[in-house]
């Protein structure tokens, strides 16, 4: 049984759609990345999920369970984080995790180290005893995080974990994330920051005006759209003469290039990678510093699909 | 393993007092009440005797201060789970609504007696000091309270399960002390109709019962006048209350959507 299954789930808010027949499955152990662009219906589906809204036709389940009927089953294996969460102002870090504990029955002796650990893996120790009123948003980002983490759930439903996080609390949410991967854990992670989903998840599903559009591993969506970027950077800048060369390639779709940088839209696979690097050098005489993959072909993805 | 209900609730409750406590909201409460009490005993010194004293004291201060206490601690509640968000944490955690509701409400009902139990206690203080006794009908007095304490909760329970946090406030207050007085006076002297189904009709029960005049109902050349509520009847009005609104209360609060 998968743990995480909506089946033509469909929301109307008075007149507007906000997800049409949404059917999908989340495979035990997988990280899918839930795409689209604002508006498109990922925070509604999550909600949903999380037994927060209900909706107007379809179903969900979570381990088995309908959230919007039965919560106490449906989200007891689940971390739920949903947009930027707020906390009550008068409460400080270790209150709202001993709360959340509690409400999930995690006994005392056990709930003082785990508030401990999971305070040092969220890097908010020195912020135990603040209230919550004075965090900013990224700390309030670390603080519903590492509730969600408090119980060690195996699914895990993320709506924009790494919302208001600076550059360093990316990096280290991805890495969680990669963690939670390997420990085996669900994930289901709605996120507009396709680098973190390419790099961490290994499916994406992609939704558009309340429409599921797409729903793939992320390597079969690259040979979906049978393309990816090339990144090729040059110690000077290439002449037209070359350029023409490039164009002529059998592999290459298309091209562009500004200063010491081309980037080649190539249609193949790492056999025919290596080739090209070899053309470039050999035959073409270009001078390549570096050359590699680009994280921008599940952009021109999602960007092809969402236009469409 | 996911606690029963029961002890959620009861989680419920602790956390609710202790966020009461530390935004000193139960201390600015306690205040007031205690400050208005004695203002209101000293002001009374001047009655005759201690029934006279109790049956005055027990009309005034218990009326407004218990409508003043169930709404502030109540008013926003859980249209603030809604309204600032913070339903986004405790709705996605295993925990039904019905507990939520439960919990809270507890810990309201907590709060309003010990603020109710410093009204009477102020109340009885003043009474034995002046007077050098104290009529046992305080007692019944104060489970009236209680009974009409819980009654303004859950009707402010429900107005905050419906609506926004100051929206829930302004009409769980206004409805209370303006709009069912004026009516309950209305239905009276224009249309000569008992309101024995207004809550602050029956709250009249509250001060009456320290001592009820010999008759409930007298004929006047305009009309009947009605001494006091019945006590019956008005018990009776201020559990249905309680009943109505709650469940309406938790229903609403079910339905209603982290949007």
């Amino acid at each position: 049984m998968e743990p995480v299954v909506t089946e033509n789930l469909t929301k109307y808010y008075g007149k507007l759609l906000a997800l049409d027949n949404l059917t999908m499955k989340i495979r035990k152990g997988s990280c899918v990345g839930f795409l689209g662009p604002n508006g498109a219906g990922k925070s509604t589906t999550i909600k949903i999920l999380c037994g927060l809204i209900y909706p107007s036709k379809g179903e969900a389940h979570v381990n088995g369970f309908n959230p919007s009927r039965e919560p106490r089953n449906a989200l007891e294996d689940v971390g739920c984080i949903v947009e930027v969460p707020d906390f009550y102002p008068q409460f400080n870090a270790l209150d709202v995790l001993r709360y959340y504990g509690k409400i999930r029955g995690i006994s005392d002796p056990e709930l003082g180290k785990k508030v401990k650990e999971i305070l040092e893996l969220a890097g908010l120790s020195k912020w135990a005893k603040t209230k919550t009123s004075k965090f900013s948003r990224g700390m309030k980002q670390r603080l519903g995080v590492a509730q969600v983490l408090l119980h060690d759930p195996s699914i895990l439903i993320l709506d924009e974990p790494a919302l208001g996080l600076d550059p360093r609390g990316i990096v280290e949410m991805r890495n969680l994330l990669k963690e939670m991967i390997k420990q085996g854990k669900t994930i289901f992670l709605a996120s507009h920051m396709l680098y973190e989903v390419q790099e961490v998840c290994d499916a994406v599903a992609l939704i558009n005006k309340g429409k599921l559009s797409v729903y793939d591993k992320v390597e079969n969506l690259e040979k979906l759209f049978k393309a990816q970027i090339i990144e090729v950077d040059l110690l000077n800048p290439p002449t037209s003469k070359q350029l023409k060369k490039v164009k002529k390639l059998e592999s290459v779709k298309s091209y562009s290039a500004e200063k010491n940088r081309i980037k080649i839209n190539f249609d193949g696979d790492k056999v025919a990678q290596a080739k090209l690097l070899r053309v470039l050098v050999e035959d073409i005489g270009l001078q390549v510093a570096s050359f590699r993959p680009s994280a921008a072909a599940l952009e021109e993805l999602y960007l092809h699909l969402v236009e469409e | 393993m996911i606690p029963s209900s029961l002890k959620q609730a009861v989680t419920v409750m602790r956390y609710e007092l202790w966020r009461a406590t530390k935004n000193l909201r139960l201390i600015g409460l306690l205040i007031l009440v205690a400050v208005f009490s004695v203002l209101a005993a000293k002001g009374l010194e001047g009655a005759g005797n201690a029934t006279a004293f109790g049956k005055e004291f027990f009309t005034v201060a218990p009326f407004l201060l218990i409508v003043i206490v169930g709404v502030w601690l109540g008013g926003d509640i859980l249209a603030s789970e809604f309204e600032r968000k913070t339903g986004y944490m405790l709705f996605a955690n295993p925990i039904k609504r019905v507990t939520v509701v439960a919990g809270k409400f507890m810990a309201c009902f907590v709060s309003t007696l010990l603020l109710i139990s410093v009204i009477y206690l102020i109340g009885t203080i003043f009474t034995l000091n002046n007077y050098g006794w104290a009529p046992p009908t305080i007692l019944g007095s104060f489970g009236l309270a209680v009974l009409y304490g819980c009654a303004v909760l859950s009707l402010t329970f429900l107005f905050s399960s419906i609506l926004g946090v100051a929206g829930a406030t302004v009409i769980s207050f206004s409805t209370l002390i303006v709009i069912m007085p004026i009516l309950g006076a209305l239905l009276l002297s224009k249309v000569g109709v008992e309101p024995w189904f207004l809550l602050m009709y029956s709250a009249g029960t509250i001060g009456a019962y320290i001592d009820p005049p010999a008759q409930r109902i007298v004929s006047t050349p305009t009309g009947t006048s009605y001494a006091y509520p019945d006590f019956t009847v008005s018990a009776l009005v201020i559990i249905a209350y309680i009943l109505v609104s709650l469940i309406l209360c938790i229903i609403a609060t079910k339905r209603r959507e982290m949007r």
